[in-house]
């Protein structure tokens, strides 16, 4: 697993196929998408790390997020589209675990417009997750 | 009985038609064909002998065959059976065989009107046999006549053609509404108690139907979903629907596509790990009705939610990964990138340019 960075996909983005808005960086990710550093965690772990986050309901209560499982890109991926990856370990909260291994991708120098983030640099990422297939649960 | 082989030459040009293929449908333009030249027939011998009524027998007087098909290109050979024994005095300055040469000879002065944009006047007969013939013909398709048989289609002085859109020009010249056969899908709006069905479809805008073969209930369950038709339509001048003639199918669509998007009606904000906002209605279904009006996309691979409140559908064809959004503004964007290059393509579309999206998926996705 060295040199992969993991991602977790959620269930909606695997619908018949990997969608490549799972690795879109999402406005409330300030163009900075989350992962995993391969070197420093599993794919197993890097899961089930996920699933022990939680997210607040429009009522107020609190429901553990969903994966459809671990993908990864690469480093190398990562730089080819201009892509610099940083380290961001994060605490524990009261919603969160710590995570050492959690990474930023940094979409922010993108150039070109806007959106290209978005469609295009999001769908070269994501041929390379489906070449390496994924990871965790492992496929049948 | 005289028989006169191949005695009309007639071709059929079009992706359907290659290595001499010869979908059967045309049997349908075939026994129109027939009737157009045998009514032409009778309308020649009633106006040349002054009578108004045809004499017994006189069905009997021409019998079309299909008797193979050209090699190469859909050339249907048509065989004509004439019976010149019976009922000689019924013609006597004629034969039958140079009645029915007439009768092709006003077939290929209406093909050639039809041709030509020029005026035409058939009897209402003609016109019900004429909506009969060709309805199947899709975009694309030609249908050629020579009136010198045995020689080849090359000659554009001689060789008469008929597309879909001459056909409809020349049948609305000479009434208010064409024949078609259509197949495509629409979304069922709603259904009485009567059973009359009301669907809605992005080429053929509303249209009612009657299905009789079913109980209205079994479509009362399925309002809001999307059928695949199959139909014989009569249309207007501005091709939209006056009735439906016959329905030949009228399924329950089953899309995965469809289904996933409808699935994303239960995506509530906040359904991506806390953020998302809720997929609207309207996207929905101009997702629903963007899929549906395309029938030729290549299958796709993946289709999801945006945490913006979108839809994207996403497809791989000859190398390329295409992706076409739906934006929660109404807007759209098709790209694609190159999978061994570092090519790639992204073009935004404004709310009121499905078209001009419409045509750039269809560029894109070689339709």
């Amino acid at each position: 697993m060295k040199d992969f960075l993991f991602r977790q996909v959620h269930p909606c983005h695997f619908q018949n196929g990997l969608s490549s808005g799972a690795f879109r960086p999402t406005p409330n990710d300030e163009d900075m998408l989350s992962v995993d550093c391969g070197n420093m965690t599993t794919a197993e772990a890097s899961y089930n790390l996920h699933l022990t986050k939680t997210k607040q309901l429009p009522d107020g209560s609190r429901v553990a997020l969903e994966s459809a499982g671990t993908w990864a890109i690469t480093r190398d991926t990562c730089a080819t589209n201009s892509l610099p990856v940083t380290e961001d370990p994060l605490i524990a909260t009261e919603t969160q675990p710590a995570n050492d291994a959690h990474h930023l991708v940094d979409f922010s120098g993108i150039e070109g417009k806007p959106s290209r983030k978005n469609d295009t640099v999001a769908k070269r990422l994501k041929q390379r997750a489906l070449e390496i297939g994924r990871l965790w649960p492992a496929a049948d | 009985m005289d028989r006169f082989a191949e005695f009309l030459n007639i071709k059929y040009e079009g992706e359907r038609f290659s290595s001499g293929r010869l979908p059967l449908d045309v049997l349908a333009d075939l026994q129109a064909l027939e009737d157009i030249l045998t009514t032409f027939a009778c309308e020649i011998w009633l106006d040349e002998n002054g009578r108004e009524r045809m004499p017994n027998g006189y069905t009997d007087w021409f019998r079309m065959s299909l008797t193979g098909v050209g090699e190469g290109s859909a050339l249907p050979k048509l065989e004509l059976a004439v019976t010149e024994d019976r009922q000689k005095a019924m013609i006597v300055e004629d034969t039958k065989v140079s009645l029915m040469e007439k009768a092709v000879g006003k077939f290929a002065a209406v093909l050639k009107a039809a041709n030509d944009g020029s005026d035409i006047v058939l009897s209402p007969t003609q016109i019900r046999n004429f909506n009969r013939f060709l309805t199947n013909l899709k975009p694309g398709e030609l249908f050629k006549y020579n009136p010198e048989k045995g020689a080849d289609f090359s000659d554009a002085g001689k060789v008469v053609s008929l597309d879909v859109e001459r056909r409809k020009r020349f049948l609305t010249s000479v009434t208010s509404t064409y024949e078609q056969r259509v197949q495509g899908r629409a979304r069922l709006k709603s259904v009485d108690e009567r059973g009359t069905l009301k669907f809605s479809s992005v080429e053929l805008r509303e249209f009612l139907a009657v299905d009789d073969s079913r109980e209205p209930t079994d479509y009362g369950a399925n309002i809001g979903a999307y059928y695949e038709f199959d139909l014989t339509v009569e249309r207007r001048h501005d091709d939209s629907i006056q009735s439906v003639i016959t329905i030949h199918d009228l399924s329950l669509l089953e899309d995965p596509a469809i289904t996933a998007i409808d699935e994303m009606a239960l995506l509530q904000d906040g359904w991506l790990d806390g953020y998302g906002k809720k997929i609207s209605a309207t996207t929905r279904e101009i997702a629903k009705n963007f899929l549906v009006s395309s029938n030729r996309l290549p299958a796709f691979y993946a289709v999801a939610p945006t945490e913006g409140g979108g839809i994207l559908l996403e497809y791989d064809r000859d190398g390329w990964d295409y992706g076409i959004e739906f934006n929660s503004d109404g807007t759209y964007c098709v790209f694609g990138i190159d999978l061994n290059s570092k090519d790639e393509f992204s073009t935004s579309f404004g709310a009121s340019d499905f078209k001009l999206f419409i045509s750039k998926v269809r560029e894109t996705l070689g339709q």
